[in-house]
């Protein structure tokens, strides 16, 4: 057997160290090309999903614009009372339409800026939901859908009224849009444990497992392109999951394909006026002394 | 520092993932955890913003809103700059970024990243920082005065 020399046995424990390093570097080099392809990957896909929002904006506020113009023009040559009253309800028809658009439009902007500010007050629930349904009015009737909302009575929490209202429109826009032939869409709202839970149910195609987590992406719909069938910029279910979080609440979905969907939401109720709460600077039982910097 | 003379017109209360910047003196409060909160401040202007960010850095996941320290930081200074602000004259104070220990949801060390996000990316537009309070365990109640720069923290109290 042949005796190695103090030299040889070091030349080779640094050789075999050497190697080791090497195969480091080697699956570091490998798990960050992995990371570069991963964001590769979502930077492609915001980019697909942008030109297909500014795609989707042509069409879907371009259209209802357009029609709005023409409709008021013709509007002005009319002398029958009949007809104008049938011209004006479909000006505001296209106008409620292309509001609930914009609305939601200039809500993602507000939280994409920062500025979304939160106004707690006491909403009553029911005249909530019933003032969304009020708004939506011309797509129930266009689709033929019935609505079964049940709420707990009298009741009435405190949140921001105007972020509620928008979660709510959202969830029940998306419903009327997908509940297929059976036209129900079932609307329900009550107190559960400290939290307010609203559900929105339809009985329509349901989504697959898979793509649950996606529906919350911006710009997701179940179809794009040319292929694309259902109205919406695919904002709605995103907005939702957003306002939801700056309310500290969660969204559910339960979904199955042929049965439906329900999505329901859970949210606390909000401080009243933080600033002049417990939490106020002043507060000696909470915080230490102050310190200036 | 110049002290403006004039009047506080505005209180705000900044919640999370929100930024509030003005040209007008105001006094913003905010509560901060494992969260971050950078100051921002034009000393040759006298104007100042402030963010308050969740989580590190945006993954593409969700909207890319300031709840994330890297989005927050931008629009914070897009926000500077909108009033005529040059990134030479701000400086910043950052503070938060406490550990909430025994947190079994996986988001350990969020306060430290944070903390480092913010420290990055304000080295890498080249605005200094002049002041902070970060890390530890315990939350701080802030209040920042955009005219003056002032910014007065206190801590929770560890129960």
């Amino acid at each position: 057997m042949q005796t190695l020399s103090t030299e040889d046995l070091l030349t080779e424990l640094a050789f075999r160290l050497n190697q080791n390093r090497t195969a480091d570097v080697q699956l570091r080099i490998q798990s960050l090309e992995e990371e570069v392809y991963r964001l590769g990957k979502l930077l492609r896909e915001a980019e697909n999903g942008k030109s297909q929002f500014l795609s989707n904006v042509r069409n879907e506020v371009n259209n209802p614009l357009a029609a709005i113009i023409g409709l008021a023009a013709s509007i002005t040559g009319l002398t029958s009372e009949e007809k104008i009253r049938h011209m004006s309800m479909l000006v505001e028809k296209q106008a409620a339409d292309l509001n609930f658009q914009m609305c939601n439009i200039i809500k993602a902007a507000e939280i994409e800026a920062g500025e979304l500010v939160k106004n707690p007050s006491l909403a009553d629930i029911e005249s909530l939901i019933q003032s969304q349904l009020q708004r939506l009015r011309h797509r129930i009737e266009n689709a033929g859908v019935s609505i079964e909302v049940t709420i707990e009575d009298q009741l009435t929490f405190r949140t921001d009224a105007n972020i509620l209202e928008i979660i709510c429109i959202n969830l029940i826009a998306n419903a009327i849009e997908y509940c297929g032939r059976q036209k129900i869409v079932m609307v329900a709202a009550r107190r559960h444990m400290r939290l307010l839970r609203i559900s929105v149910r339809d009985f329509g195609t349901g989504i697959e497992p898979q793509v649950h987590a996606e529906l919350f992406q911006r710009f997701q719909q179940g179809e794009t392109g040319l292929r694309k069938s259902h109205a919406g910029h695919g904002l709605g279910l995103c907005l939702v999951k957003e306002l939801v979080t700056q309310l500290d609440g969660r969204v559910e979905i339960h979904s199955t394909p042929g049965q439906g969907t329900m999505i329901n939401i859970f949210i606390p109720e909000l401080e009243a006026g933080i600033c002049d709460s417990q939490l106020s600077f002043g507060n000696e039982l909470l915080f230490t002394d102050g310190e200036a910097f | 520092m110049r002290i403006s003379p004039k009047v506080i017109l505005i209180e705000h209360f900044l919640y999370p993932s929100a930024i509030f910047a003005s040209y007008e003196p105001a006094r913003v409060q905010t509560i901060l955890g494992s969260c971050v909160a950078v100051c921002l401040y034009d000393t040759l202007l006298g104007v100042g913003g402030i963010n308050h960010f969740m989580l590190p850095c945006w993954t593409g996941q969700g909207m890319p809103s300031p709840k994330y320290g890297d989005i927050a930081i931008k629009k914070l200074i897009e926000k500077m700059s909108a009033f005529g602000s040059l990134k030479q004259n701000i400086v910043a104070k950052i503070f938060g970024g406490a550990e909430q220990l025994g947190r079994a949801d996986g988001s350990y060390n969020i306060g430290s990243r944070n903390v480092s996000v913010a420290e990055n990316i304000l080295a890498a537009e080249g605005i200094s920082i002049v002041a902070r309070s970060t890390g530890g365990v315990t939350g701080r109640n802030i209040v920042f005065y955009t005219h003056s720069n002032k910014v007065l923290v206190k801590a929770l109290k560890s129960t």
